[in-house]
Formats: C-alpha cells, structure tokens, sequence
C-alpha cells in the first residue's frame, strides 16, 4: 500500500488553464470589474495631462475636449467607472459589519445607504459645476 | 417502457500508470431521485469496482464528497441528477488540488493551513478558570449572531476549488482557513485573535484575496468566506490605522 507521501509525489498536479477566466460568467465580470480601473485611471490621467493647455490655450484645449475621440473615450470610461462603483457598492453590506444594539444593520440596508449617499453627492456636484453654466 | 438512461463522464487516474487523468463514460439507469453520488455508488458497484472517490454521510455534513460537476465545485450528495438529466453528467476531481487517484484529491495542503489558523477557542485563563456551573464562559445570544454564519464550515474544499487566486498561488492562505479564523476572532469568549493575525494578515494571507467571491457563491453552507475575507482586512486596517495613532495603546 502506498504511504502518503508516495502517493503525493505520484498525484498529479493540477494546472490553472490561461483561460480561466472565461469559464464562467462570474470570473469573467470579474475581469471586466478589475479592468474597469485600468480605465478611470487612465481617464484621470490624460485629463490631468491636459490641464496646463487650459491656460495656455483655452480655445484649444475646448476644442480638444469636445472632439469625437475624447468625448467616446470618455463615455466608454464612465461606463465602465459605473460599473466599478456597483460592485463597489454592492460589496460594502458584506464587508460592513455594525452590530446596533442586538441586532446588526443588513447588509441591503447599507447598500442603500451606499446609493443614497452617492446620489446626493451627485446632485450637488452637478448643481455646482450646471450653476455657473445656466446662471451664465 | 424503456428503462431511462443517463450518461456519466467521469475522470479516472490511476497513479504511476496514467500520465494524466483521462475521462470514462458509463450508462446508469437514470431515477430522478438520485444525486451524483448514487450514480457513482452504482457505477461502482455495478461497472468497475475500481473507482475512487470520498464520501461519508450522504447527507451534506461531512464535506467529503465535493467534486467538479460539470466544471463548477459541488457536493456530489446534494447534487441531482434531474437538474442535468438528459444530458450527460461530466464528474471530475476537485479542481486546485493534486490529484492521487481517480476523484481523490490530496488535501494535506488544506489540512496544514487549517491548523495554521488555530481555529479553536484560545484563553489566556483557561487553565486556571473555575470549572463548573455558573463558571463557564457565557455568551448572549447576539454574539453569538456575530460568528454564526462562519461558524457553519464544514471543510468541503469547494471553496478552494472555486478560487483563482488559490490555482494560480497555492500558498495563498485561501477561503475557508481565512472564514474559520474569523469565525474565532469574532467569539466573545476567545483572546487568540494575535495569535491568528501573524498567519492571516502575511501576504499569503487576506490581501492574496482580490474578492472574486466565487467562493461564497459555491460554498454549500452559506459561510460567505468572501465576507470574512474582506470583514478581516477592514479589522486589521483598523488595527494599522490605531497602531499609528495611538502607539501607546494595546492592539
């Protein structure tokens, strides 16, 4: 009868396929959902890249803004900043744990919270930056 | 009328004889009642009496009989077979681990990472505490709401088999090993926690985990270890942040 050890150096030793990730929808929106951060990143840092042609020459960098291929990068990455915020989001009910009394706070009740939260602060952001645009 | 019929795909490995495993078809009469498991007792009994696979209660408890169904991790006795039926049943070791023999995986590796997390109560008194009624170490019902969940593990493994992370790094500490030490360090009644944070907060600990949270959706028991995972790096965080602010006080 084989020993254990014996029978261990004679398993055979699984390997993870390249294409795991593929396998099943989950993994795959998984990649999606880790993507999506090379893609705010990246949107960030062109922007930032593109502030001192605002002062140099705002014409200019207006221009830069509104052309097509910005204007799709930038919808595509916000799409995608979207996505990242939902799983975001939707993670915290699990990660947060707050005991209140005897009873501790669902996790769907601080998803929401998450939500609410986010919401508002995108109101009052809009309402800043739309303001100086309407008011003129 | 025919007797109805339904087709098994199962991995075989024989060691020092087969370089790699290679899959073998068998035809069992088909009954709706039946989970995976009792297709391969039968096999077994009826086809080739060669056939390995673990398996003890029958009955979701024992964690034994976790195998890949048709690629996704399972308890073989809860899996029916009216949920794939016409269709082919493809039963395949548990994938991340070695595999020793037909549908047996080692799982030494797991064993060792297990006992790594010291998951039993830990007391500093314990020794010297009275014994006794009305000297035991009470809990309310709600801590006990605090580790419930997590404390519901039985080993099945299917967790392991579900996560990337574990495939591509083996050392990585993995899901139930992780759950379990938590499951203790949110026990009113245990002192172990820095005991456990060595193991659980190196790098083959919690920040392998890049929460793809399979596990939790595989696990048969509901354990959530994808929350226990994250749950840990929030508290450990925590402990970073106080260690920082307030060096003088105790972890």
């Amino acid at each position: 009868m084989a020993t254990s050890a014996e029978s261990r150096t004679r398993a055979y030793r699984w390997r993870m396929p390249v294409a795991w990730w593929l396998k099943s929808t989950h993994y795959t929106l998984y990649m999606v959902r880790e993507l999506t951060a090379v893609f705010g990143a990246l949107w960030a840092i062109l922007f930032l890249a593109q502030v001192p042609l605002m002062k140099a020459d705002y014409a200019g960098w207006l221009s830069q803004m509104r052309s097509p291929g910005w204007v799709l990068f930038s919808f595509v990455s916000l799409l995608f900043v979207l996505y990242h915020v939902w799983t975001w989001f939707n993670l915290m009910g699990s990660v947060l744990y707050i005991r209140l009394g005897k009873s501790p706070i669902p996790g769907t009740a601080i998803n929401a919270l998450m939500f609410a939260v986010w919401a508002v602060a995108s109101i009052v952001i809009a309402l800043v930056v739309a303001t100086p645009i309407l008011v003129g | 009328m025919a007797e109805r019929t339904i087709g098994l795909s199962v991995t075989r490995f024989r060691p020092g004889e087969d370089r790699q495993p290679v899959s073998q078809t068998f035809t069992i009469p088909y009954h709706d009642d039946w989970v995976v498991l009792d297709a391969l007792q039968y096999i077994k009994d009826r086809h080739d009496g060669s056939l390995s696979f673990r398996w003890s209660c029958h009955m979701g408890v024992c964690g034994s009989c976790g195998m890949m169904v048709n690629g996704v991790p399972k308890l073989t006795c809860a899996a029916f077979l009216r949920d794939y039926f016409p269709n082919e049943v493809r039963v395949e070791p548990l994938a991340n681990f070695p595999v020793i023999r037909d549908l047996v995986v080692d799982i030494d590796d797991f064993m060792h990472k297990l006992a790594e997390v010291k998951p039993y109560i830990i007391r500093d008194d314990l020794e010297t505490a009275p014994v006794g009624f009305g000297h035991e170490f009470r809990q309310a019902p709600e801590e006990v709401d605090d580790y419930r969940q997590f404390s519901m593990c039985i080993n099945c493994m299917l967790c392991y088999s579900a996560c990337p992370v574990y495939g591509m790094e083996p050392r990585f500490l993995g899901p139930a090993a992780i759950a379990l030490a938590h499951r203790y360090n949110m026990d009113s009644r245990d002192q172990g926690r820095n005991e456990r944070m060595p193991v659980i907060g190196s790098s083959e600990g919690i920040w392998e985990c890049t929460y793809i949270g399979e596990c939790s959706v595989v696990c048969p028991k509901n354990v959530d270890p994808a929350s226990a995972i994250q749950r840990t790096k929030l508290a450990t965080t925590n402990d970073w942040f106080r260690s920082i602010l307030m060096p003088w006080g105790k972890r």
